[in-house]
């Protein structure tokens, strides 16, 4: 469940830890910190996060094949068996009050002696005429939600990552021809997904090429490359990386990198002490599920620590 | 490629069985149907007579058929076949599903028939605060089976139906299953949220965008 039960949730007290995010890292955090006996709180905008979307997710150590909700179901199960509180908010503000931050949503208070940010990323725009125009309109970001809207069509994935190439896959599955279009010479996929992808028969990549407008009629019905040439298409699936959704840290003072990373040190501690970070949202160079728990459990760690040395009684 | 199936049908069924058993005070749902649609009948029923069975009888399964019971299907405008409503205390609509409440559409589902239940509804407060100032409006929420967003979306707007004391109703549509109306609004997209049939929400928004949206100032 999404937990809007406040049955278990007590809002004058002050958590131990308030994690903010609905994804495996901000879920990994609050079960361990569950199991140092600390009073723990999710509070999350999407359950599920950006892996959620993914279709079918093989590199997660001791599953070999499942897709990104069947994991998060996984996630939440274990989540619900320690009893741990999730809400569905969007914390708008954090301070520091005395000995502990008070966090505010639209809806509600929040008290809490450390904080865990886990609040992942959002799809990177790509900025061209037509993108928004036609958003909804044959413009996607998450193939797994709008792939079934496009049977039997022609579409393309703007990006060459393993997401672009995951995205291609999926939709190759369904579709009638998936270009992929990409600035670079070579897929920067995995290995074992470019494979795929270059002995699909339904696949071709188009490369060093981008598209600089989506054209239309009330829905998509081309794009236009950099070279002048014209492709027609029913839909556009744009897969060229995330932003950082680090806005609620920026706003309390805590540090982030030119690509508004959270900055963390080995101990996933940011530069305000008692405000941790975790995951896609931090300053790690792999953006991977399985190193944004191990950076949520740090964060669990170094603020049992941290919790622990204000002699709080548990 | 294929995706190997891993047990996780049995984590919701799991679920189901737990969720359901939290079920306080008796909650009615009636299911419209049309005897002649005998697929899609027949699956919304047995997804519902499973909830039924799993909710130590608090959960009351009112069955109404297209050609017994023209009154009731007038009275609540019942335009298509299956269409499940869920009831509040005093008989009013809340939440209007075009959608089988199966896979990831179950936990919102019956995170609904909780609050109706008397579990309490997180954004219930700041509604009531904000009740004067709220319009009248039919929330529809277009979504898909696959989609990741959408339960959380779907779990949303269906609370914030629950809680504002009929100000607001929900309408969860999938458009897979009832794709005139995703051509109506052109959208290839889900979730897709048309409130009062104007501008439409794109994508997941958080509770105090849609709050805003249904505001009168």
């Amino acid at each position: 469940m999404f937990n809007i039960d406040m049955e278990g949730i007590d809002l004058e007290k002050i958590y131990d830890l308030i994690v903010l995010g609905g994804g495996p890292t901000a879920i990994g955090c609050a079960i361990y910190a569950k199991r140092f006996a600390m009073d723990v709180l999710i509070v999350g905008k999407t359950f599920g996060g950006l892996i959620a979307t993914t279709h079918v997710v093989e590199n997660y150590p001791a599953i070999s094949s499942i897709s990104g909700q069947g994991l998060m179901d996984m996630f939440k199960e274990h989540m619900d068996s320690l009893e741990i509180p999730y809400i569905s908010d969007e914390i708008k503000s954090i301070e520091k009050v005395n000995d502990h931050f008070e966090l505010h949503s639209f809806f509600q208070n929040f008290k809490a002696y450390s904080v865990c940010i886990a609040t992942g990323s959002v799809r990177k725009k790509l900025g061209i005429p037509g993108e928004e125009e036609f958003a909804g309109k044959g413009v996607s970001y998450c193939a797994t939600c709008d792939g079934p809207f496009f049977k039997e069509k022609v579409v393309c994935v703007i990006g060459g990552s393993d997401s672009a190439a995951k995205e291609a896959l999926f939709l190759a599955q369904n579709t009638k021809k998936v270009y992929i279009i990409y600035r670079g010479e070579d897929l920067r996929a995995e290995p074992i997904n470019k494979k795929r992808v270059l002995e699909s028969d339904k696949i071709e990549i188009i490369y060093k090429t981008n598209v600089i407008e989506i054209i239309g009629e009330g829905k998509v019905n081309s794009v236009i490359f950099d070279n002048g040439k014209r492709l027609d298409i029913d839909g556009v699936f744009i897969e060229i990386g995330s932003i950082p959704n680090s806005d609620i840290a920026k706003r309390i003072g805590v540090d982030t990198n030119e690509r508004y990373e959270i900055k963390i040190n080995r101990k996933s501690e940011t530069n305000i002490p008692g405000i941790y970070a975790a995951g896609d949202v931090a300053d790690a160079p792999f953006k991977q599920a399985i190193i944004g728990v191990a950076e949520g459990v740090i964060a669990a760690y170094s603020a049992f620590d941290y919790v622990k040395e204000m002699n709080i009684e548990y | 490629m294929k995706v190997r199936a891993v047990p996780v049908s049995y984590i919701i069924e799991k679920m189901i069985k737990q969720e359901l058993a939290k079920l306080k005070q008796p909650v009615m749902l009636k299911l419209f149907i049309d005897e002649s649609k005998e697929l899609e009948t027949k699956k919304t029923l047995s997804i519902l007579k499973s909830y039924e069975e799993n909710s130590n009888n608090k959960l009351n399964l009112d069955i109404i058929t297209l050609s017994k019971s023209t009154d009731i299907i007038e009275r609540y405008q019942i335009e298509r076949f299956p269409t499940i409503l869920l009831i509040d205390a005093e008989g009013n609509e809340c939440i209007r599903y075009l959608a089988a409440p199966q896979g990831s559409e179950v936990k919102p589902f019956i995170q609904s028939l909780q609050v109706l239940s008397g579990r309490k509804n997180y954004y219930e407060e700041t509604l009531k605060k904000n009740l004067d100032n709220i319009k009248t409006s039919t929330i529809k929420v277009l979504v898909t089976k696959s989609c990741a967003y959408c339960p959380e979306l779907v779990n949303m707007v269906s609370q914030f139906a629950l809680g504002s004391s009929s100000k607001v109703k929900a309408e969860i549509i999938d458009i897979l299953e009832n794709p005139d109306i995703g051509d109506q609004y052109n959208t290839e997209t889900v979730p897709y949220i048309v409130i009062n049939n104007g501008e439409p929400l794109i994508g997941l928004i958080s509770p105090n965008e849609l709050l805003e949206r249904i505001l009168k100032v």
